[in-house]
């Protein structure tokens, strides 16, 4: 992270004075209240802010930046906290700017298909807030019932759906953005399109580095009148990655796609018996949504192709209660697996779908020659590979053992053609993973990009780009004993 | 004036970079199609990039093409219809005949000319996921990657849509790929108003019966493409196979309750793509708006001749006598934003696109200068000094 400077904490007390004028009851500077900001949900990492302040409106946010600008103070933006890359990782001479106060729905306007709320608000209150209506906010990040939307906007957060509906960034209308000096500017609004360069595509995924969101407007889409899960058996995770290249090309985009392996359906199945097939070396669950008659005629093309391809089972819900149910061993995947062992890490790499059978037996090899364990669970459709690997960070060896392979795994992702992060973003936890991907002139650039929105980098500094000094090994979401972060919400 | 013809990446940085030490300015062009848009600019050169022509890796089953950003975009979209696929966003030709034929890959994109689809499937940004370009300096960089999902880093397709080329210079384009429908079915309803008509859509949109295309053509727009006699058309299109189009546009034309015909194939749809019903407007403005902004707009403007899309959210309009800074008024009114499309030298010297609040302006320029710092790339063509 960047060099704290001392000069700041001579100043801590006069700017927690400061900070507590612009905004009345809405700082922490207490050491032990600090305590609960000390990390988001990338837990290995760990740090207290100097002060933490909540605002409830933009001029305070506003207010906050501008004083922040003036006295050279850093500011890390968090919303609900739930980064699974260190995104909200305070710094010990910055504020951390927290905005889940905010968290108002100013408007829903079903005429223009879309919501005007403030960035506290959570991705699923945005849903429960439309669907009486027969509406809802089409990406679903796992967290969606604690992640607020201005992190959403922050990360791009994906989910199950994003083969068929995109990323948040797929599905924003328009931003009130405020910069690090405490303007603030608006992109776009309810028009499809905002007018000059397009910032709002910018912004979104910055990961906190280019300003702070204070309303978000965001495209609803109407509610499909039907949404069925099958579950299908293959007897191997490469005929079930062959299933969804077949699928792709006969020209079906499923709502979603989810392959897991034999190592994570055992893993569910003791965890909450979801009644997956046993004798299956991999299943598929695929959602395909839309009116009646295409569902169910869709669904008939896909077990076609999905027989020819091998699969040993196709089952598909008839109702609901039987959708969630195929639905809930795949999100309960990643607590079931950390009850495997002590510690657990999640990777996020996303490769192209055809290297799928190498990139997965290279895992199980790497896995092999390092002892640890690794369960393979992925968003399909996409190619986004969740592996997690188990390991006991009381075992001497152990947790070295376990960053390492996590970043061969990441390597490995690049060297196929493929990313590092797929929805999870950068963070602290890849930033120094970024070369793999990008050569120096390319970082250089988004680093100018930077500059132009915070020349004094003071917005969220230390996340996203590698800095000289660091050295720490990343790529890792880090589970101690099981105690995932968020342990109540699903992780897919 | 010079053209440069760049025969590689390297070409082309090698060009910007000399150009960016001598202190000239260059006009970034793939095959010239979209000259009239944007600013009116003095360059020193025009780079011309179409000799950056290849379709470098196409796998469909990845839903994702790679090509170098001179191909012709019809090369592009026969490649993918050969393998049943097309471009989600329904790339439009934003051009005027002849040129139309020769647009690229590169321009479509600069330009962010996305058709009457944008309304459900995203528009020219939604589908670019990476690419190769060379900055004011002459530096090559690349961003984004190859596969649909990715958050690493800075979006910077995002920004590289529409940005008409004044930021850097694309070289080579990785795009979404999308599977091409079987067939399509366009819902037709006569003699609306627009008001009831733009209301129409906008209950089209918001149902389950997921349509790609909602468009109004009023009787002079309909007059101009010779079609059937009718005082207004409102459109809806269903794509997908034959069974699923005629259930859902049945299903979608008894719950809207108006009368409504039928048409397999609609071409009615590539002549909207096409701006056929405007080729002869000497100033043609196009304003996206809220969709319940567009009746209003309509109003104020006054135009001898419109075409809505994008179910009220996209309003081309010819109009009448209303001055840009009229124009631009009604649009911020309604909560949009208009650029001037098609227009005079001297209409072109002025606001051409929605100006910008000041801290926007000024950021606006920040980026132009992380990009281009020596303000090399069509430098002028959005803005007086980007």
């Amino acid at each position: 992270m960047p060099e704290p400077k001392a000069d700041v904490f001579a100043r801590r007390s006069a700017l927690v004075e400061a900070l507590a004028r612009l905004v009345p009851e809405g700082v922490v500077a207490d050491q032990d209240a600090l305590a609960a900001y000390d990390c988001d949900a990338l837990t290995a990492y760990r740090q207290k802010p100097l002060a933490v302040v909540l605002p409830t409106t933009a001029d305070e946010v506003s207010a906050v930046l501008a004083l922040c600008h003036r006295e050279k103070v850093r500011v890390v933006p968090r919303g609900a906290g739930t980064s699974l890359s260190g995104g909200a990782l305070p710094l010990s001479d910055g504020i951390l700017l927290g905005l889940s106060r905010m968290s108002r729905i100013k408007e829903i306007d079903l005429e223009n298909r879309c919501a005007v709320v403030e960035p506290g608000v959570t991705n699923l209150a945005i849903t429960k807030a439309v669907e009486g209506q027969g509406f809802y906010y089409a990406p679903d990040p796992s967290s969606q019932i604690a992640c607020s939307i201005g992190g959403n906007v922050a990360e791009n957060s994906g989910g199950i759906h994003c083969l068929k509906y995109g990323l948040t960034t797929n599905n924003l209308l328009g931003v009130e953005l405020a910069l690090m000096t405490g303007e603030r500017i608006r992109i776009g609004g309810k028009a499809m399109e905002a007018g000059g360069l397009d910032l709002l595509g910018l912004v979104t995924g910055s990961e906190g580095l280019l300003g702070v969101v204070t309303e978000v407007t965001v495209r609803l889409l109407p509610k499909p009148e039907v949404a069925l899960a099958s579950l299908v058996g293959f007897p191997s995770i490469e005929t079930a990655g062959q299933c969804v290249s077949a699928i792709i090309s006969a020209g079906i985009i499923p709502a979603a796609m989810e392959i897991m392996d034999r190592f994570t359906i055992d893993a569910v199945e003791s965890y909450c018996a979801p009644g997956y097939p046993r004798d299956a070396a991999a299943i598929l669950i695929l959602e395909v949504d839309g009116i009646a008659g295409d569902v169910s005629r869709l669904l008939t093309l896909v077990e076609g192709i999905a027989r020819k391809v091998g699969a040993t089972s196709f089952v598909t819900s008839t109702d609901e209660r039987e959708r969630q149910r195929i639905w809930l061993g795949r999100k309960a995947a990643f607590a079931a697996s950390g009850r495997i062992a002590p510690d657990m890490l999640c990777m996020d790499g996303t490769i192209p779908r055809r290297e799928l059978p190498r990139v997965l037996s290279r895992i199980g090899e790497m896995s092999k020659d390092c002892g640890l364990p690794v369960a393979n669970v992925f968003h399909a459709g996409d190619g986004n590979l969740h592996p997690l690997i188990m390991f006991d960070v009381m075992k001497e060896g152990d947790l070295d053992k376990a960053e390492k392979l996590g970043a061969d795994i990441l390597k490995l992702c690049v060297e196929a053609g493929g990313v590092l992060t797929g929805e999870h973003g950068v963070g602290i936890e890849k930033r120094d993973l970024m070369p793999l991907m990008f050569a120096e002139g390319d970082l250089a650039q988004q680093e100018r990009v930077k500059c132009a929105f915070d020349p004094d980098a003071l917005l969220n500094p230390g996340k996203v780009f590698p800095s000289l000094s660091a050295c720490v090994e990343g790529g890792a979401m880090h589970v101690h004993q099981g105690r995932i972060p968020f342990p109540n919400l699903p992780r897919l | 004036m010079q053209v440069l013809r760049p025969e590689s990446e390297a070409e082309a940085a090698a060009l910007i970079a000399e150009a960016a030490a001598n202190n000239r300015t260059l006009s970034i062009e793939g095959g010239g199609s979209k000259r009239h848009l944007g600013r009116l600019t003095t360059p020193s050169a025009v780079l011309k990039l179409d000799a950056l022509r290849e379709i470098v890796s196409y796998e469909p089953e990845e839903l994702v093409i790679t090509v170098r950003a001179g191909t012709p975009l019809a090369e592009v979209e026969a490649a993918l219809a050969e393998r049943n696929q097309c471009f989600g966003f329904e790339p439009a030709s934003w051009s005027f005949e002849p040129a139309a034929a020769a647009a690229t890959i590169g321009g479509t994109i600069a330009a962010g000319a996305a058709g009457s689809r944008r309304v459900v499937l995203g528009g020219a940004r939604d589908h670019l996921i990476g690419f190769r370009a060379v900055n004011g300096a002459g530096e090559i960089f690349k961003a984004g990657g190859k596969v649909v999902k990715n958050v690493t880093g800075y979006d910077l397709p995002k920004l590289a849509a529409g940005s008409f080329g004044t930021l850097f210079t694309m070289t080579e384009l990785t795009l979404r790929t999308y599977p091409r429908a079987a067939t399509s079915l366009t819902l037709a309803v006569e003699n609306l108003d627009v008001d009831s008509g733009c209301a129409l859509m906008r209950r089209a949109v918001g149902s389950r019966f997921e349509a790609t295309g909602f468009c109004y053509l009023p009787r002079v727009a309909i007059e101009r493409l010779g079609l059937r006699q009718a005082s207004s058309l409102t459109l809806i299109r269903f794509e997908g196979d034959a069974e699923s189009t005629d259930a859902r546009a049945h299903a979608c034309g008894e719950t809207l309750a108006v009368p409504f015909a039928t048409v397999q194939h609609d071409d009615t749809w590539r002549l909207v793509q096409q701006l056929k019903s405007l080729q002869a407007s000497q100033v043609l403005w196009r304003l996206s708006v809220p969709p319940t902004a567009a009746v209003g707009a309509i109003a104020a403007l006054r135009p001898e001749c419109f075409v809505v899309d994008w179910a009220g959210g996209l309003l081309w309009v010819e109009p009448g006598s209303a001055s840009p800074r009229d124009v631009h008024a009604v649009a911020r009114q309604f909560g949009g934003h208009a650029t001037l499309f098609r227009g005079s030298d001297d209409l072109r010297r002025g606001d051409v696109f929605q100006p910008l609040d000041a801290v926007t302006a000024a950021l606006t320029k920040r980026l132009k200068a992380a990009f281009d710092p020596h303000g090399v790339l069509n430098p002028g063509r959005m803005y007086d000094g980007v």
